[in-house]
C-alpha cells in the first residue's frame, strides 16, 4: 500500500486533431464512461487515470488539446511533453483527415523522432452513412507513416479503450527500448545530466 | 283521406286546440313539382268558435303549417267547373289550387259553403251550385264534421233562422205521414173515437172473467198462512233444544283449552329440564381427571373434554337465571368447578414439566449455533407443544392464574437457551473475524483502538508531516484493508441472518401457543419504536424481550467493539441493519424492532463519524513543503467516496450518505479556499486550481446525481483559479511595457484622445522608445524562460497542469502583444515606433522553450 515503493509507471498521451472531431468526447468516454452531446471547444485539459495494462497497474495522463490554435507554435510545448499521440480525425470530414498530415509533421519535428508512439484514429464510426473518408485512404496513410489505424466511436464506445491501450503498449515498448526502466520521468532527467557531464 | 285527416288533427291541430273540419289535398297550379299540401278548415274548440284556413305541408319531419288565414278574410271562391280539379280562393290575394280529386274538391266546397252560409257577410261562391245531391252530401258531411246545430258563429252572431235541418226533416216526415189530417180532420177524429169505445168494452169483459180466479187465489193464501204457523211452532221447539246444546259445547271448549295449557306447560318443563341436564351433564368427569397427555390422541380427547367442561361451566349463558338457584344446579356447578381446577392443575404441571425439560435438553445443543453461525430453532419443542395449543387457549380463558404461571415458567426455561446461544453466536462471530484477520493482524482482538479511529481524515494530520515521518506509515498499517472490511460485513450479515429465523419462529410460536396478539400497527415504524416500550401487543413483546434481551445488548457491544477499531464499520452495519429491518418478514416483528433500534445507534455513530471527518477537514493545515499539491483531504474524500459507494450502493440508507456528501464537500470547498489563502510560497491560485481540478475529476468519476451542482462548482472554481493565475503571472516578462500601456489605457478611458497621448509628459514618444528599448528580443526570451521555470516550480506533479497553464500563458502573451501593438499604432501613428520583437520572434521563443525541456 505504501505509495513510495510501487509508483505506477506514467504514460503521457496527447490528443491531437482538428476542431470538432471528438477528441474530448473520446477522452471523456475513456475517463468517465460518458458521452457528452453538446460541443464546447476545448482549450487544453488534463486528465489522469489509473488503469491495469496487461496486468500491471499504470497511470495514464491525457492532455486533451484545442483543435484550433491561432499559432501552431503554441502546440510545440505540449507536443514536446507527450510520449504518445492519438491523432484524431472525423470520418465524416475530409478536411479533418487532411489536417492529420500537418499534425504528424509538427509532432515529428518537435519530437525529432520518426517512430514516436502514434495512432491514427478515425472517429465517429457510428455515422457510417455520412462517411467522407474511406477506410482505404486512411489505412494507406497509416501504412505510409508506419502507424496503426483504428476507427472509433466515442458515442457507442467502440474501440475507445482499444486506442488508449494500444497507444500505451507502444509507449511502454518504446520506454523499454530506451531505458528498460519503469521509473521513466526521473531517469530521464538523470540521463540528460549524465550526457551533459560527458559532453 | 281520413287517415291524413286524423294525422293532421293529431299532429298539427291538437296543440293549438283546434278541430279539423275539412281538408283538401292540393297543389299550386303554377308549380311543376308535385309538392302535396293540405288546405284545412278548422274551428277552435273553445267558444266562440273561430274558423281558420291553413295551408299545411308535409315535410320529412312531419306536418308544417305554411300559411293561415281567418275565414272572414275569404272574399271570393271560384269552383271553376265540375270537370276541372282547379279552384281559386280570394284571400288577401288570389290563390289558385289544383285539388287531387273532384270528390275532395266538392266536399271541401260543400263544407266551405255550409260554414260560410252562416256568416254575416258570406263570401261569393262562383260556379258553385248546391243541388239535391249536394244537400245530402252536406248532411253526411255535417255528421262527419259534427258541426253543432246550434253553433253560434262569430261571423253570423246576429243571424236568425226558423227551423234547423233536423226539425225540418222531422216535420217533413210527420207531414208526409199525416197528409190526410190536413185534408180531412173530422173523419179522422170520428175514426179515433170509434176505436176508443171498442177498446173500453174489451177491457170490462176481461175484468169480469177474472173473479173466479181471484177467489181460488184467496183460498190458497189462507192455507199458506196456517201452514206457516205450524212451522213456526216447530221452530220454537228446535230453538229450545239447541240452547241446551250450546251451553254444553261451551263447557267442553273451556275444558279443552285448560288441558292444552297443562300439556304445553309440561312440555316446557320437560325441555327446560332436558336443557339443564344436558348443560350440566358432564359424563366424562372422571376421565378428564385422568387425562393422558402423553399421546396425541390423549391430548385431543382431553382438549375435547376440556371444551365440553367449559361449555358446562358457562351454563349461565344458556339457562334461565332462576334455575341457577336450584340446589342441584349449584351442586353440579361446584362439582364441575372442582373438575376444572383439578384438570387445569394437571395440565399446568404437565406443561411446566415439559417446558423445564425442553429448557434443559435444548440448552445442551449449541454446536449448530457455532457451526452455522445461526441461532437454533427449537423445533423439537415446538412440535411437542403445538398439540396443546387449544388447551392453552382453554387455560387462558378458564384459569388465567395457571396460564400466567405457565407463561412465567416457559419464559424462564427457554430464556436460558436463547441467552446462552446468543452469547455463543456472537463469540463465534468474533472468533471468525479475528481468526481470519490474524494473518494481517489488524482486527485480532485488542488492537490499539484510537490509532485507527477516523482512518480517512485522520490521515490528513499525518500527511501534513509526511516528509521523513514514519507515523503515517504506521497509521496506514493500522487501518483495515478492503478485504478485511468485506469479511467483517460478511460475518455481520451472517449473524443478522442467523438471528432472524429463530427469533421470528419463536415469536410466531408464542403468539399462537399462548394466544397472544402479534404486534399491532404501532410497531410498524421499525426505526423509531424501541422494543422495550412497545405498548400494543405488549404481552407478546414483553415475553419476547425477556427471552431475547441478550440480542440487543450483544449486537450493540459487538458493533461498538469493532467500530472502536475501525469507525467506518458503522457505515456497512447501518446499510445491512437497514436492509434487514426493512425486510417484509421482519416488519412489526420483534427482531425487526431490535434491528431498528440498533440501526438508530448505528446511524448516530455514522453521523458522529461523518462529523469527525468534516471536523478533520476544517482543522486541516497546509503541509510544510514547497508544493502543497493535492491536499490530503481531497484525496481522502475520493478514498472515502469510493469505499462509501461500495458499501451503500443503492441501499435504502443512501440518502443518509448523500446528505453527508454534500456537507463534506462544503467543508472540502471551504478547506481548499481557506488553505489557498494561507499559502506562502505557492500562489493560492495554484492550490485552488490543482485541487478543484482534482475534485472535479473525482466527482466526474463518482457520478452521483445529487452532487451534480458541486461538480459544476468545482469546474467553475478551477477555471477561475486558472484564469487568475495566468493573468497574475503572464505580465511578468514585459512588466514595464505593461505598466506603460496600462497608463495609456487609463488616460484613454479618462477621455484623452488616442492621437494626443503622445503629447502627455509621461507617455511621450521618447518615453515609449525608452521603455521599448528595455525589451529587446533577447530580454523577452529570458523573461519567458524564467516565467516557464516559475510556473514549473509552482505546479505540483500531482495534477499535471503545466501544459494546460503554459498553453494559456502563451495565448495570453500573444493577446497582450497584439494589444500593445494596436495601441502603439493608434496612439503614436506615423511614429514608426515598433516593439523590438515580432510575433514570429515570440513563436520562435515558444518553440525554443519547448525544445529545451
Amino acid at each position: 500500500m505504501s505509495p513510495k515503493t510501487t509508483t505506477p509507471s506514467l504514460h503521457k498521451v496527447i490528443m491531437v486533431g482538428s476542431g470538432g472531431v471528438g477528441k474530448s468526447a473520446l477522452t471523456l468516454q475513456f475517463m468517465y464512461d460518458e458521452f457528452v452531446e453538446d460541443y464546447e471547444p476545448t482549450k487544453a485539459d488534463s486528465y489522469r487515470k489509473k488503469v491495469v495494462l496487461d496486468g500491471e497497474e499504470v497511470q495514464i495522463d491525457i492532455l486533451d488539446t484545442a483543435g484550433q490554435e491561432d499559432y501552431a507554435a503554441i502546440r510545440d510545448n505540449y507536443f514536446r511533453s507527450g510520449e504518445g499521440f492519438l491523432c484524431v480525425f472525423s470520418i465524416t470530414e475530409s478536411d479533418s483527415f487532411q489536417a492529420t498530415q500537418e499534425f504528424r509533421e509538427q509532432i515529428l519535428r518537435v519530437k525529432g523522432d520518426q517512430s514516436v508512439p502514434f495512432v491514427l484514429v478515425g472517429n465517429k464510426s457510428d455515422l457510417e452513412d455520412r462517411r467522407k473518408v474511406s477506410k482505404e485512404d486512411a489505412e494507406n496513410r497509416a501504412a505510409e507513416w508506419g502507424v496503426p489505424y483504428v476507427e472509433t466511436s466515442a458515442k457507442t464506445r467502440t474501440n475507445v479503450d482499444k486506442v488508449f491501450f494500444d497507444l500505451m503498449r507502444e509507449i511502454r515498448v518504446r520506454k523499454d527500448v530506451e531505458g528498460g526502466d519503469k521509473d521513466a520521468p526521473n531517469k530521464h532527467k538523470k540521463r540528460k545530466k549524465l550526457k551533459c557531464s560527458i559532453l | 283521406m281520413s287517415g291524413v285527416k286524423f294525422e293532421l288533427q293529431k299532429e298539427v291541430f291538437e296543440s293549438t286546440k283546434e278541430r279539423l273540419h275539412g281538408v283538401v289535398t292540393v297543389q299550386k297550379t303554377n308549380r311543376k313539382k308535385k309538392i302535396p299540401a293540405y288546405l284545412c278548415i278548422t274551428g277552435s274548440i273553445e267558444r266562440p268558435i273561430r274558423f281558420t284556413i291553413y295551408l299545411v305541408k308535409k315535410t320529412e319531419k312531419g306536418f308544417k303549417r305554411k300559411q293561415e288565414w281567418t275565414l272572414s278574410s275569404l272574399k271570393e271562391s271560384n269552383y271553376k267547373s265540375k270537370e276541372s280539379l282547379e279552384f281559386d280562393l280570394q284571400l288577401e290575394k288570389s290563390y289558385h289550387w289544383l285539388a287531387q280529386s273532384v270528390e275532395e274538391k266538392d266536399a271541401f266546397f260543400a263544407l266551405l259553403h255550409q260554414i260560410c252560409s252562416r256568416m254575416h257577410r258570406p263570401p261569393k261562391f262562383l260556379n258553385f251550385h248546391i243541388d239535391e245531391e249536394d244537400e245530402a252530401t252536406r248532411n253526411v258531411n255535417m255528421a262527419i264534421v259534427s258541426v253543432p246545430k246550434d253553433t253560434q258563429m262569430i261571423e253570423s252572431g246576429d243571424e236568425e233562422f226558423g227551423l234547423t235541418e233536423r226539425e225540418e226533416f222531422d216535420l217533413e216526415k210527420v207531414l208526409g205521414r199525416a197528409e190526410n189530417a190536413v185534408v180531412n180532420a173530422e173523419a179522422f177524429m170520428e175514426q179515433l173515437a170509434k176505436e176508443l169505445s171498442i177498446l173500453d168494452g174489451e177491457n170490462i169483459h176481461s175484468i169480469m172473467d177474472s173473479e173466479a180466479q181471484v177467489n181460488s187465489l184467496m183460498d190458497s193464501i189462507d192455507k199458506s198462512i196456517s201452514q206457516l204457523e205450524e212451522i213456526e211452532n216447530e221452530l220454537v221447539d228446535y230453538e229450545d233444544a239447541v240452547t241446551h246444546v250450546k251451553s254444553a259445547v261451551e263447557k267442553i271448549e273451556e275444558e279443552n283449552s285448560q288441558m292444552g295449557t297443562a300439556a304445553k306447560n309440561n312440555q316446557h318443563l320437560l325441555s327446560e329440564l332436558t336443557n339443564l341436564i344436558r348443560a350440566l351433564d358432564f359424563p366424562v368427569g372422571s376421565q378428564i381427571l385422568n387425562a393422558d397427555f402423553n399421546s396425541v390422541e390423549g391430548i385431543a380427547k382431553a382438549t375435547k373434554d376440556a371444551y365440553a367442561l367449559k361449555e358446562a361451566l358457562n351454563i349461565e349463558e344458556n339457562i334461565h337465571p332462576a334455575l341457577l338457584k336450584m340446589r342441584s344446579v349449584a351442586d353440579q356447578k361446584r362439582r364441575l368447578e372442582k373438575f376444572k381446577q383439578k384438570f387445569s392443575q394437571n395440565l399446568m404441571s404437565h406443561l411446566a414439566k415439559l417446558f423445564i425439560h425442553h429448557g434443559n435438553i435444548s440448552s445442551i445443543d449449541s454446536s449448530s449455533t457455532v457451526q452455522a453461525l445461526r441461532l437454533p430453532i427449537i423445533n423439537l419443542m415446538y412440535n411437542e407443544l403445538t398439540p396443546y395449543t387449544k388447551l392453552m387457549g382453554w387455560l387462558k380463558v378458564m384459569d388465567s392464574e395457571a396460564y400466567g404461571s405457565l407463561l412465567k415458567t416457559y419464559t424462564l426455561s427457554i430464556q436460558k437457551i436463547y441467552e446462552k446461544n446468543v452469547r455463543i453466536l456472537f463469540e463465534e462471530a468474533r472468533t471468525r473475524i479475528s481468526g481470519s484477520a490474524t494473518t494481517s493482524g489488524k482486527l485480532s482482538g485488542s488492537t490499539n483502538d484510537l490509532r485507527i479511529r477516523g482512518r480517512f481524515f485522520g490521515k490528513t494530520r499525518s500527511l501534513a508531516n509526511r516528509e521523513g515521518d514514519t507515523e503515517s506509515q504506521g497509521s496506514g498499517e493500522g487501518s483495515v484493508d478492503s478485504s478485511e472490511r468485506q469479511h467483517f460485513y460478511d460475518i455481520l450479515e451472517q449473524v443478522l441472518e442467523g438471528l432472524e429465523p429463530s427469533v421470528n419462529t419463536e415469536e410466531k410460536f408464542i403468539a399462537s401457543f399462548f394466544c397472544l396478539e402479534i404486534g399491532s400497527s404501532s410497531s410498524g415504524n421499525v426505526s423509531i419504536v424501541s422494543p422495550s416500550k412497545g405498548s400494543a401487543g405488549g404481552e407478546l413483546r414483553r415475553i419476547m424481550s425477556s427471552l431475547f434481551s441478550a440480542i440487543e445488548t450483544e449486537l450493540n457491544s459487538f458493533l461498538t467493539n469493532y467500530e472502536k477499531m475501525e469507525a467506518s464499520f458503522c457505515m456497512g452495519a447501518m446499510v445491512r441493519l437497514g436492509n434487514h429491518a426493512l425486510k417484509a418478514e421482519n416488519t412489526s416483528t420483534y427482531i425487526g424492532m431490535i434491528f431498528g433500534s440498533v440501526l438508530v445507534q448505528e446511524k448516530r455513530s455514522f453521523d458522529r463519524l461523518m462529523n469527525s471527518y468534516v471536523q478533520a477537514i476544517n482543522d486541516s493545515r497546509l503541509p510544510r513543503k514547497a508544493k502543497p499539491g493535492i491536499l490530503a483531504f481531497v484525496t481522502d474524500f475520493e478514498d472515502f467516496a469510493v469505499m462509501a459507494e461500495s458499501i451503500f450502493g443503492n441501499s435504502a440508507r443512501r440518502s443518509d450518505l448523500e446528505k453527508w456528501y454534500v456537507k463534506m464537500l462544503t467543508a472540502v470547498f471551504d478547506g481548499i479556499m481557506r488553505l489557498a489563502g494561507e499559502s506562502g510560497k505557492t500562489p493560492g491560485e495554484v492550490i485552488r486550481m490543482e485541487n478543484f481540478h482534482r475534485l472535479h475529476s473525482i466527482l466526474s468519476r463518482l457520478k452521483v446525481p445529487a452532487l451534480e451542482q458541486q461538480k459544476k462548482d468545482a469546474k467553475i472554481k478551477y477555471n477561475e483559479a486558472l484564469n487568475g493565475y495566468v493573468t497574475k503571472y503572464f505580465g511578468r516578462p514585459l512588466i514595464k511595457l505593461n505598466e506603460f500601456f496600462e497608463g495609456v489605457q487609463a488616460k484613454v478611458s479618462q477621455g484623452v484622445k488616442e492621437s494626443e497621448i503622445g503629447y502627455q509628459m509621461a507617455f511621450s514618444r521618447a518615453e515609449l522608445k525608452r521603455v521599448i528599448k528595455e525589451y529587446p528580443a533577447k530580454e523577452v526570451k529570458k523573461g519567458l524562460e524564467s516565467l516557464y521555470r516559475k510556473v514549473e516550480k509552482h505546479l505540483s506533479e500531482d495534477e499535471n497542469l503545466l501544459q494546460v497553464v503554459w498553453r494559456a500563458m502563451q495565448e495570453e502573451f500573444i493577446v497582450q502583444y497584439k494589444s500593445i501593438e494596436s495601441l502603439i499604432s493608434r496612439c503614436y501613428p506615423g511614429s514608426k515606433i515598433t516593439l523590438e520583437f515580432t510575433i514570429d520572434d515570440i513563436l520562435l521563443f515558444f518553440s525554443e522553450i519547448a525544445q529545451s525541456h
